[in-house]
C-alpha cells in the first residue's frame, strides 16, 4: 500500500461542544481545508497531536479519517479533555504547611487536571510529611466535579511524629559508641535538653551518615570497614500513652587496621616519583588514610596536591586514579595511575550577566588571559578577585566560570556568568560631639561610579555606574558652629592600567560658641594624586605623586599651636616610593611595608614654604601559628627652604584619631598618634602651647595573636611597647630622650564598624599637662580607634 | 467592566477599552484591559486581535521583554493569521531594542540576532527584509566592536598574545564588519610590540609572524584607510627583523 495525497475537504472536532473551542482546537491542530495530506499517515497528524497535548491541554487526542471522497478527505479530531481545577482543599495540614506545599504542587487553578497530576500531588504531600518526621503518615486524594470545575481534596493523616530515641552500634571494638555517634550528624538522638530541636529521621540523611561513618574508619587505617546491617524500627514504649520511638541499629565490621607498604606511580613523565611522593605525603609504613590521600591527590587549598602540579601548568585533561591493593597480612599497596594529557591554553574568555558594570572593569580583574597556559589556580584567583569587587552576587561567581575545552587546538574557552548587586553605601547618623552638641553625618559612597557617564543623560539611572570608580561625598555638621564637607574620587585603573588616579576636596570650619571668646578657624584642602605599580626592582614597589593645596584661616585666636593669625596658603608636591609585601592587609604575620616620602612646599610669594621627608618602616615576623612580632619605626624631618621659620605641618605626638576628630585638635600640624599618652602631649612647647617638633622618632614593637578570624568577627589581642619624641631641631635632638609606654590591646573587626582598635597603655614618662583634663603624670590611659588603625 | 461579572459581552468591552487606550497612547491601561479580555479565553473571536494589540502595547510601554513574549504567543497561537509576518517583524524590533551598549552583557543581542535570522529565512520576500538585514548588521557590528575593544584592552595592558587572540577573533567571526580592518591592524601592531618585548631568541619568529600579518592585511584590505599605518608597522618590523643577530635567529629556527 503506497501513500497517496489527498486534499482536506473538512475538519470536525469531537469531544468539545462549544463552537469557539472547536475553532481553537482546529487552529492548534493546524489542519485546514485546502491543504494536502498523505494517507494513511502524514507528519502533520503527529504535529497536530503534539500541539494539542502541549497547548490545548487535552489528555487524549486522535485524528481519524471520516471518509474519503475521490482525492479529498474529511477528518475528525477526537479529543478528551480533563476538567479544570476549581479548588484545592487540604485536610489535616496546618496553614503554614499548606503554603509551603502550594509552591511544590503542580496544581494551578483553572488549568486542566490530568490523573497523573493528582497522583503526583499526593506523593509530594506524602514525602513532604515523611521529611518532617511523620513516618506514620498517610495521604489520600479525592476528586469531586462541581459543574465543569474539579474540587481536589488532599487529606493527610499525620500520625505521631517519631523522633530518634536510640542509636545502637554492634561490632565496634576500636571506637566507642560515643565517638561513633558523633559521626551521625543527620541522625541525632533525642535528648531531653534539646527540647527546641526536633530530631527527625530522614533516609537521605541516614545514608550520608553511614558514608561519614565508614570514612571515619577509612581515615584511621580501617580500609575494609563496612556497615554489615542497618535497621530502623519503631518501638512502642512500655509505659502506655507514650509516642512510639524510632531506634536505629548499625552493625559494623571493622576489619584490620592497615598500613601502607608501597606507593607506585604509573604514567608520569613530567614529574619524578620522588616529586609526586612528596606531593602525596604518604610514606611506606604510614597508617592508611583515605581523606588524606584524596586531599593530597585531588585538591588541597594551598595547591600542593598532585593534581595541582599538573592542572596549574596547563594539563587540563590530567586524570589520576588511585588503586588500593590488599597485601596478605594487614598491608596495602597504592597504585596511582596518572594520565597526563596535553598542555592547554586559555582561548577566549567571555563575560555574561553584566547589565551594569562595563566589561573592561571585570576583564581587568580576571587572570585567565587568552593565550596563556591553562591554570586552575588562575581561575580560582580570578573568582576571588571578582568576589572582592563586591559588584556581584557571590553565589553567581562562586561556582567559577563555565569551561569549554577544545581538544583540537588545545584551548579552553571560559565564560564568567555574573549577577549584579548594588555596592553603593549610604550612611546617615547623628551623634553627640562633645562641646559641639548634636552632629549630623551624611555620607554616600558609590563604589561602581562612571565619570564618563556624567554627560550622558541616559546613564543617569539613578546615577551613572559601571566604570568601577569610587565617588564619595560626606557632610558633617552641627549647624552653624561646625561644618565639614568632603568629596573624593578615585579611578583605580587609569587608562586601563593598574595606576590609580584621583582627587579629593575638603572644607571645614569651626567657630567657638558666640558667648565665649569669639574665634573662627577654617581649613580648605584640595589634592590630586596618581600612583603606579613598578616592575623593577620587583612588583611590590609603588610610586605616587600628590599635588596638594591647603588654605588655613585663623580668625580671632592668638597662639593656636604657635600658628600665625590670618590666612595662610600652601602648595605641595609630594613624591612617595613604597614597597608592601604584607601577607594580609589587616592582620599581617609576615612581610614588610616601607614608605619614603618627600614633600616640597615651594616658596611661592604669598604661600608658606617647607620641605619634609618621612620614612616609615614596618616589619612582621611569624613566631608561631597566628603569633607574630612586629617592629615599626617612623622618622621625619621638616625643614625650611628659605631660612624662615616653619610653623605648619610640624610633628605633634600622642593620642588616637578618635580624640582629634571634629575638634580641630592639632590644627595645621602633622599629628602622630601614640599609645599611652593623650593627644598633642609630646613635643616642644611655646608659652605652654604645644607647637610640634621638626624631627620625629617613633619606635613601636608588638606581639600579636590572631585569636579568631571568621567573616563575622575577627579578634587579635596584642601587647606592645612604644617610644617616641619630636624635637625642635638638631640642637635639641637626643635619640635617647624618648617618651615610653607599654600595655596591651586588641584589634577587632566587626561587620558594621569595621576595624576597631582598643588599647590600654601605661605612659611611663611625665609630660607638661596640655589641658586640665590630664595632669601629665605616669599612668594608664585607654584609647579607642575606629577604622584603619595600622 | 466595573462590576466584574463574567459575561460574554464584557470580553468585547474589555477589548474595546484596551484598543481605545492603546490608540491614545495610554499603554499601561491598555495592557490591563487587554489582559482582562484575554482572561476570557484564547478561543474567543477577538482573542487574536487582543493578543497582538497587547504585544504592541507592551512595546509602546518599552517593556520589550514582555512584548517579545506576547508577540511569540500571537505567532504560535494564531499561526494562520495573516498578520503573523508583521508580528514577526515587530518582534525582532522588540528584541533589538533590548540590546544594550557593547560593553555590557550581549545575551540579548545574540537572541535578537537569532530572531532576525529566523525572520529573514522565513520571509525573504517581505518588503521589510532589507530593514531586518540592516538591523542584523547593526547588532553584529556591536559584537565585533566588543571583541575589538577586548583586543585593545589587552594590548594596553601589554598582554599581547591575548590581544592578538581577540583581534583575530573579530576577523574570524565578523570578517565583513567595519571593525575588521582595524582589528587586523591591531593584531599586526600587537604582534610587533610583542616581538619587540620578547627575548632575543624568540624575536625572529615573532617578527616573521608580524610580517605575515601585514601580508594578510594588505591582501584582505588593499584599499583600507589604515594602509599607511600598516605599512609603517611593516617597515618597523622589517627593519627590526633584519637587526636580529642571524645566529640567534638561526638557533630559533632550528
Amino acid at each position: 500500500q503506497t501513500a497517496q495525497t489527498y486534499e482536506i475537504l473538512g475538519v470536525e472536532v469531537d469531544g468539545v461542544t462549544e463552537d469557539s473551542e472547536q475553532t481553537f482546537i482546529i487552529s492548534i491542530a493546524d489542519l485546514r481545508p485546502g491543504e494536502r495530506v498523505q494517507l494513511p499517515y502524514d507528519e502533520a497528524f503527529g504535529e497536530a497531536v503534539r500541539g494539542l497535548y502541549e497547548r490545548a491541554q487535552v489528555s487524549d487526542a486522535e485524528i481519524t479519517v471520516d471518509r474519503v471522497v475521490g482525492d479529498g478527505v474529511f477528518l475528525t479530531i477526537r479529543v478528551t479533555q480533563e476538567p479544570r481545577l476549581g479548588v484545592v482543599e487540604y485536610e489535616g495540614l496546618s496553614k503554614g504547611e499548606q503554603d509551603e506545599l502550594r509552591d511544590r504542587l503542580p496544581l494551578i487553578r483553572g488549568r486542566r487536571v490530568r490523573p497523573a497530576d493528582v497522583e503526583q500531588s499526593r506523593l509530594i504531600v506524602q514525602s513532604y510529611l515523611r521529611e518532617k518526621g511523620f513516618r506514620l503518615s498517610s495521604v489520600s486524594a479525592s476528586q469531586k466535579l462541581d459543574g465543569d470545575r474539579l474540587t481536589l481534596t488532599l487529606a493527610a493523616n499525620k500520625g505521631d511524629r517519631v523522633e530518634v530515641e536510640d542509636v545502637v552500634f554492634v561490632g565496634n571494638e576500636n571506637f566507642s559508641e560515643r565517638t561513633l555517634r558523633k559521626r551521625l550528624k543527620n541522625t541525632p538522638e533525642d535528648r531531653w535538653w534539646r527540647f527546641w530541636k526536633r530530631e527527625t529521621f530522614t533516609q537521605s540523611g541516614f545514608e550520608e551518615d553511614k558514608d561519614a561513618l565508614i570514612r571515619y574508619y577509612n581515615d584511621r587505617g580501617y580500609y575494609g570497614a563496612r556497615v554489615v546491617r542497618d535497621s530502623v524500627y519503631l518501638r512502642t514504649p512500655e509505659a502506655s500513652g507514650e509516642d512510639p520511638e524510632l531506634v536505629v541499629e548499625l552493625e559494623i565490621d571493622e576489619g584490620p587496621k592497615y598500613h601502607v607498604r608501597e606507593v607506585v606511580f604509573e604514567g608520569n613523565t613530567l614529574y619524578t616519583d620522588e616529586q609526586l611522593e612528596f606531593a602525596l605525603g604518604i610514606e611506606p609504613g604510614d597508617v592508611y588514610n583515605r581523606s588524606l590521600i584524596d586531599r593530597n591527590l585531588y585538591y588541597s587549598p594551598d595547591h600542593s596536591d598532585v593534581a595541582s602540579l599538573y592542572t596549574d601548568r596547563g594539563y587540563l585533561r590530567f586524570n589520576v586514579a588511585p588503586q588500593v591493593v590488599e597485601v596478605p597480612g594487614d598491608s596495602l599497596d597504592i597504585y596511582v595511575e596518572i594520565t597526563e594529557g596535553d598542555v592547554y591554553e586559555f582561548g577566549t574568555v567571555e563575560i555574561a550577566g553584566n547589565t551594569r558594570t562595563k566589561e573592561h572593569v571585570i576583564r581587568r580583574e580576571i587572570r585567565t588571559v587568552p593565550g596563556q597556559t591553562y591554570s586552575r589556580q588562575a581561575i580560582e584567583r580570578s573568582v576571588r578577585d571578582l568576589v572582592q569587587l563586591n559588584y556581584f552576587d557571590q553565589s553567581s561567581i562562586g561556582g567559577g566560570p563555565a569551561i569549554r575545552p577544545n581538544d583540537e587546538d588545545k584551548t579552553v574557552d571560559l565564560t564568567y556568568s555574573l549577577a549584579e548587586t548594588s555596592s553603593d553605601q549610604l550612611e546617615l547618623s547623628g551623634g553627640y560631639g562633645g562641646s559641639l552638641g548634636l552632629l549630623l553625618t551624611a555620607k554616600v559612597t558609590f563604589n561602581n561610579f562612571s565619570a564618563q557617564g556624567i554627560l550622558d543623560g541616559s546613564a543617569w539611572k539613578p546615577i551613572p555606574a559601571g566604570d568601577g570608580q569610587q565617588l564619595s561625598l560626606q557632610v558633617v555638621t552641627s549647624g552653624t558652629r561646625y561644618q565639614n564637607y568632603t568629596l573624593a574620587f578615585t579611578e583605580p585603573w587609569f587608562r586601563g592600567r593598574p595606576t590609580p588616579v584621583g582627587f579629593s576636596l575638603g572644607f571645614q570650619n569651626f567657630s567657638n560658641s558666640p558667648t565665649q571668646e569669639d574665634y573662627k578657624i577654617l581649613l580648605g584642602t584640595a589634592q590630586v594624586f596618581a600612583r603606579t605599580r613598578l616592575k623593577w626592582p620587583d612588583d611590590y614597589f609603588q610610586t605616587g605623586t600628590t599635588l596638594g593645596y591647603r588654605i588655613y584661616d585663623i580668625d580671632g585666636r592668638s597662639n593656636l599651636y604657635g600658628l600665625p593669625e590670618g590666612v595662610s596658603q600652601e602648595l605641595t608636591v609630594r613624591q612617595t616610593l613604597s614597597r608592601n609585601n604584607l601577607d594580609n592587609p589587616l592582620f599581617p604575620q609576615a612581610g614588610s611595608r616601607n614608605e619614603l616620602s618627600v614633600t616640597i612646599a615651594p616658596p611661592v610669594p604669598g604661600f608658606i614654604q617647607y620641605h619634609k621627608t618621612d620614612l616609615e618602616s614596618n616589619w612582621y615576623a611569624p613566631l608561631a601559628n597566628k603569633l607574630s612580632l612586629s617592629l615599626k619605626t617612623k622618622f621625619g624631618y621638616i625643614g625650611s627652604l628659605t631660612g624662615e621659620d616653619v610653623e605648619f605641618q610640624r610633628y605633634l605626638v600622642g593620642g588616637s584619631p578618635l580624640e582629634t576628630n571634629r575638634n580641630f585638635v592639632g590644627f595645621g600640624k602633622d599629628l602622630v598618634y601614640l599609645r599611652g599618652y593623650p593627644t598633642t602631649a609630646i613635643g616642644p612647647r611655646s608659652e605652654g602651647e604645644p607647637v610640634g617638633g621638626r624631627i620625629l622618632n617613633v619606635f613601636q614593637t608588638e606581639l600579636q595573636y590572631v585569636a579568631l578570624q571568621t567573616p563575622q568577627l575577627s579578634v587579635a589581642p596584642y601587647v606592645f611597647a612604644d617610644a617616641a619624641n619630636s624635637y625642635d631641631g638638631f640642637s635639641d635632638y637626643d635619640p635617647a630622650r624618648l617618651y615610653r609606654s607599654a600595655g596591651f590591646g586588641a584589634r577587632v573587626i566587626l561587620p558594621i564598624l569595621g576595624l576597631v582598635d582598643l588599647n590600654y597603655g601605661y605612659g611611663i614618662d611625665p609630660f607638661d599637662p596640655v589641658s586640665t583634663r590630664d595632669d601629665g603624670l605616669p599612668k594608664w590611659r585607654g584609647q579607642v580607634t575606629l577604622g584603619a588603625g595600622l | 467592566c466595573g462590576n466584574g461579572v463574567v459575561t460574554p459581552g464584557s470580553a468585547q468591552e474589555a477589548y474595546d477599552r484596551g484598543v481605545e487606550a492603546y490608540d491614545r497612547g495610554k499603554y499601561t491601561r491598555a495592557i490591563e484591559h487587554l489582559r482582562t479580555a484575554l482572561d476570557f479565553g484564547r478561543t474567543s473571536p477577538l482573542a487574536a486581535d487582543a493578543q497582538l494589540t497587547l504585544a504592541r502595547a507592551y512595546k509602546g510601554d518599552r517593556q520589550y521583554l514582555l512584548a517579545g513574549n506576547e508577540y511569540t504567543r500571537f505567532i504560535e497561537f494564531y499561526r494562520s493569521d495573516e498578520r503573523v509576518p508583521q508580528a514577526a517583524y515587530e518582534r525582532i524590533q522588540t528584541y533589538a531594542a533590548l540590546s544594550p551598549p557593547y560593553d555590557l552583557d550581549q545575551t540579548d543581542t545574540e537572541r535578537a540576532i537569532d530572531y532576525i535570522r529566523l525572520y529573514i529565512a522565513q520571509y525573504p520576500e517581505s518588503p521589510q527584509a532589507p530593514e531586518a538585514a540592516a538591523l542584523l548588521t547593526d547588532l553584529r557590528e556591536k559584537l565585533a566592536q566588543k571583541r575589538y575593544n577586548n583586543g585593545r584592552l589587552y594590548q594596553r595592558r601589554e598582554l599581547y598574545e591575548a590581544a592578538v587572540v581577540y583581534y583575530e577573533s573579530v576577523l574570524q567571526n565578523y570578517p565583513t564588519s567595519a571593525y575588521a580592518d582595524d582589528a587586523m591592524l591591531g593584531a599586526l601592531s600587537a604582534q610587533v610590540e610583542f616581538a619587540r618585548a620578547s627575548v632575543i631568541s624568540r624575536q625572529a619568529e615573532r617578527y616573521d609572524e608580524a610580517l605575515a600579518k601585514y601580508d594578510r592585511f594588505i591582501t584582505l584590505f588593499p584599499s583600507s584607510p589604515l594602509v599607511r599605518e600598516a605599512e609603517d608597522l611593516y617597515s618597523q618590523a622589517y627593519d627590526a627583523r633584519q637587526a636580529v643577530p642571524e645566529t640567534t635567529a638561526e638557533r630559533a629556527g632550528q
